[in-house]
């Protein structure tokens, strides 16, 4: 019965989001609002009725309902209740319908929210949400359904899955226990990285949603571009969340020491945020100055279909990862949608251009103006991306390629390519985050922004003598140091010529600083999202310059150094967990001029299932958990990676500034909420146009 | 038949040996002489097993990558450079084994793509700008005209004084 509400819920919910396509294009078409308002209500459904769905999943994998194969697949008897619920993104088709839930819930506010302040824009804002929405349930509903069940029918041996009773005969069958989620999730961030990832996917559909409207209607002014920024923001800010969690997930449980290792699903939720942090600068010119109408909207269309390739990516097995789903048969649809969706987009982008349309006030008075650099930033963004688009996509393409006799070698690009060709951007970017602030809009002089820039450039010089004086010898990272320093006094220095105009006129410091951020909310919370950003480059530079690393076999008693710090081994014992993993623990002490500073354990857990043609228990995963010293300036970070008796081999990190990475992150979080929060303005009084007219406008252009 | 049956080997064989090592027999810290597991880091970092995930061979705990490891110590031990450790794998497993290219060619291929791809759409960047500023020159030289004669233009005597002033204050903060 549970199986069959899922069903219905969610096949419900596919027609509802055609209807509701189907119905916002008759509306347009038709010119009758009455057909609009019906899409909008259909598409308004679909989150309620994904709810149930959602909440339907949830139950059977908190009851154990191993009659679905979904919940069979994802966990078992003793997995925690905890970690239940995260079997629900834990393999694809339950996280596809995560996936359609959290866009049915987007597509939900966002109607709520803009429907009267946006209503021209709304019936193709219904149709692009809608076909998105639309595609990713037909993948749920025919391909990748999570209520499929077992079933089995007398004189076979072996139960199937399948949506519906294969024979008539046959009985829903239900085994004892299932396999269990796959151990690599069961971590808090694992909790709540993959939703964030989703939230900043899903999120960005709702930007290209109203840009499509905006170049499906010829409303082409700055109310789309309003509407999009917030959205944006907010897909940004998820998207954030999301890849910082990763990093933490991959620096606590895949035990490599390190937090970003240029793997083809990191890369895949790194390429939108690139792009939408480059529209997210480029939104700001546009409402500002009018410009760059054309170059926005390319923005906006790239991210979207940079997520859709991620998902692609994630989903279709195209390319080798540690955080891919399974090969799967989603492949060849997700990749015509994405194809389609690319088509589509650039088609009506070129349309509009052609005609004109996105002609803005487009003219640069100045190459050192605010919105020259803000043009430059974006292209290096650009640039960042093109590089890493390549490094993550050049196995697949090259292997296409052998397989059409085009080459002979596929060309597989590790972690070791990305730094160098990264790093010229990066190079840039931090420039441009120095400077950009403290350029004017329009017109200003090389001289001009020499003279803003120069506390912020001598600050930022003496910081290098400083480290160069304190013995750092390591030529890139003082570069990279100075650099930093450079964009965080700038920041710091903007902001402080704000806070000290406000107090000569007679605020007290605390309330100049307030009142300075409540004006203009947006523009100050992008200053702290570059303050994080510096404190997070602090925490690269020096965790990725300064690392030490070694692996050393050692007996009970034996010492190693690293990094000032000195380990001392001193035993491993064995444990069972609750849920049934086996844990072989290390006991060492961490050493510092001879001081005992912490007790450490790092551990190896493996994970077992039962192989029922073996009749034995059998090992299926195991899971390097680091025993670390974390202090703000550096972490020791240590693993057992084999042993045999009590001698145990242990690889050992000693990784400087990384918590500056976090607590940047942090800021950056912080500084997001900020952007979002609305500005003090005065109160306008608006006033609505049914949504026909949009329809209207459009045919009269 | 034959071709199944050697396929299904195969198959198990991979499978076999990516299987996650068992608890009790975490071994593998066999060492030649005069080589150190940070040598063999250093060699494993630029590699990916062939069977694992896009994992790099330093990080990688299946039965594979440890006997992997294994061989590059013993090629070490034997005196072999980082190298010739790395192209006796690449000539075995093939190119992708290498997590940047070994072969000269692809190896410029893999960074000339991109390089190319950023020069063409730094040269798309060039041209916008360009075209930018000479709008923001058109429109500079349509004021700075429409200024000049302005001022040849005699002032109609109707006008107020004080309009007058105010204008000009106005235009002069516009042009600031």
């Amino acid at each position: 019965m549970i199986a069959e509400i899922g069903i219905i819920s969610t096949g419900v919910a596919f027609v509802a989001a055609a209807y509701a396509l189907i119905a916002a294009l008759i509306g347009v078409r038709t010119r009758r609002d009455a057909w609009v308002i019906s899409a909008r209500n259909a598409a308004l459904s679909t989150f309620p009725l994904l709810t149930v769905a959602s909440l339907v999943l949830l139950y059977a994998l908190l009851n154990h309902e191993y009659s679905i194969s979904y919940v069979w697949q994802t966990t078992d008897n003793a997995t925690p209740t905890f970690y239940l619920y995260t079997a629900l993104w834990g393999s694809q088709a339950g996280s596809l319908l995560f996936w359609s839930w959290l866009m049915s819930a987007f597509t939900f506010v966002a109607l709520l929210l803009n429907w009267r302040s946006e209503r021209r824009l709304m019936p193709y804002v219904l149709a692009a949400t809608m076909a998105t929405l639309g595609f990713f349930l037909i993948l749920n509903v025919f391909i990748e359904n999570p209520f499929e069940r077992y079933w089995l029918t007398p004189g076979e041996t072996q139960p199937v899955s399948a949506l519906f009773r294969p024979a008539g005969n046959s009985e829903v069958f239900t085994p004892s226990d299932g396999t269990g989620l796959n151990p690599l999730l069961r971590h808090l961030g694992m909790v709540i990285h993959p939703p964030m990832l989703y939230l900043g996917f899903t999120g960005f559909v709702i930007p290209f949603a109203f840009a499509f409207a905006a170049l499906a209607t010829g409303q082409l002014g700055a109310s789309w571009i309003r509407a999009t920024r917030v959205w944006a923001l907010i897909a940004w800010l998820f998207l954030s969340l999301g890849l910082l969690l990763g990093g933490r997930w991959a620096y606590d449980v895949l035990g490599w020491g390190g937090y970003w290792g240029w793997d083809p699903v990191e890369n895949a939720a790194l390429l939108p945020w690139l792009t939408g942090t480059a529209f997210l600068h480029s939104a700001v010119v546009q409402e500002k100055r009018g410009m760059l109408k054309f170059w926005n909207m390319l923005l906006i269309i790239v991210t979207f279909l940079l997520v859709i390739l991620g998902t692609f990516a994630t989903r279709s097995g195209v390319v080798s990862s540690v955080h891919a789903f399974a090969e799967s048969e989603i492949g060849i649809p997700m990749f015509t949608f994405l194809a389609g969706s690319a088509l589509i987009s650039v088609a009506l982008l070129v349309w509009r251009q052609e005609r004109g349309d996105l002609r803005g006030a487009d003219q640069l008075d100045s190459v050192f103006s605010r919105e020259s650099l803000f043009l430059l930033n974006n292209w290096l963004f650009l640039g960042l991306m093109v590089v890493v688009l390549w490094g993550t996509w050049a196995e697949a393409i090259t292997t296409i390629l052998v397989d059409l006799g085009l080459r002979d070698t596929i060309i597989n690009l590790g972690p070791n390519y990305f730094p160098p060709v990264v790093r010229p951007f990066l190079v840039g970017i931090f420039i441009l985050m120095g400077l950009a602030p403290l350029a004017a809009w329009r017109r200003s002089t090389a001289q001009r922004l020499g003279r803003s820039s120069l506390i912020p450039f001598l600050l930022a010089v003496a910081v290098m003598v400083l480290l160069l004086v304190t013995g750092v010898d390591n030529i890139l990272a003082l570069f990279g140091f100075g650099l930093v320093a450079f964009a965080g006094f700038a920041t710091i220095f903007e902001v402080g010529k704000g806070v000290a105009a406000r107090h000569r006129r007679g605020e007290g410091y605390w309330s100049a600083f307030s009142n300075l951020i409540g004006r203009d909310r947006h523009r100050y919370g992008g200053y702290f999202i570059h303050l994080g950003v510096v404190v997070m480059g602090l925490g690269v530079i020096g965790s990725t310059s300064f690392q030490e690393t070694t692996q050393q076999t050692m007996t009970p008693g034996e010492r190693l150094t690293l990094g000032g710090y000195t380990m001392e081994y001193n035993g491993l014992y064995d444990a069972t967990a609750e849920d049934g993993r086996r844990m072989t623990i290390a006991r060492a002490t961490v050493y510092q001029d001879d001081d005992v500073v912490a007790q450490i354990r790092p551990r190896r857990d493996t994970f077992y299932t039962w192989d029922s043609n073996a009749q034995t228990m059998t090992p299926t995963t195991n899971m390097s958990i680091p025993g670390s010293h974390s202090t703000l300036s550096a972490d020791f970070y240590a693993i057992i990676t084999f042993w045999e008796g009590n001698t145990a081999t242990f690889r050992v990190y000693f990784n400087p500034l990384i918590n500056f990475l976090w607590i940047g992150g942090i800021i950056l979080i912080v500084g997001t909420l900020v952007a979002l929060w609305p500005s003090r303005q005065p109160a306008t009084r608006v006033q609505y146009a049914p949504a026909v007219a949009a329809a209207q406008t459009s045919g009269d252009r | 038949m034959a071709r199944g049956l050697i396929l299904a080997a195969l198959v198990g064989l991979v499978a076999l040996s990516s299987a996650p090592l068992p608890a009790a027999a975490q071994s593998g810290d066999t060492l030649p002489p005069g080589v150190t597991w940070d040598d063999v880091n250093r060699v494993g970092r630029q590699m990916f097993c062939d069977v694992c995930e896009g994992i790099p061979l330093d990080e990688c705990e299946s039965i594979a990558c440890v006997q992997w490891r294994e061989e590059i110590a013993r090629q070490l031990g034997e005196g072999r450079t980082d190298d010739e450790v790395i192209d006796y794998f690449v000539e075995r497993y093939g190119s992708e084994v290498a997590a940047i290219p070994r072969d000269p060619l692809d190896r410029f291929i893999a960074f000339a793509v991109p390089a190319a791809l950023v020069a063409v759409f730094g040269v798309i960047g060039l041209f916008q700008v360009r075209r930018l500023r000479q709008r923001g020159h058109r429109a500079g030289e349509v004021a700075r005209r429409s200024a000049v004669r302005l001022q040849q233009r005699p002032v109609p005597a109707d006008v107020d004084d004080d309009i007058l002033t105010r204008l000009e204050q106005e235009l002069e903060g516009l042009d600031q």
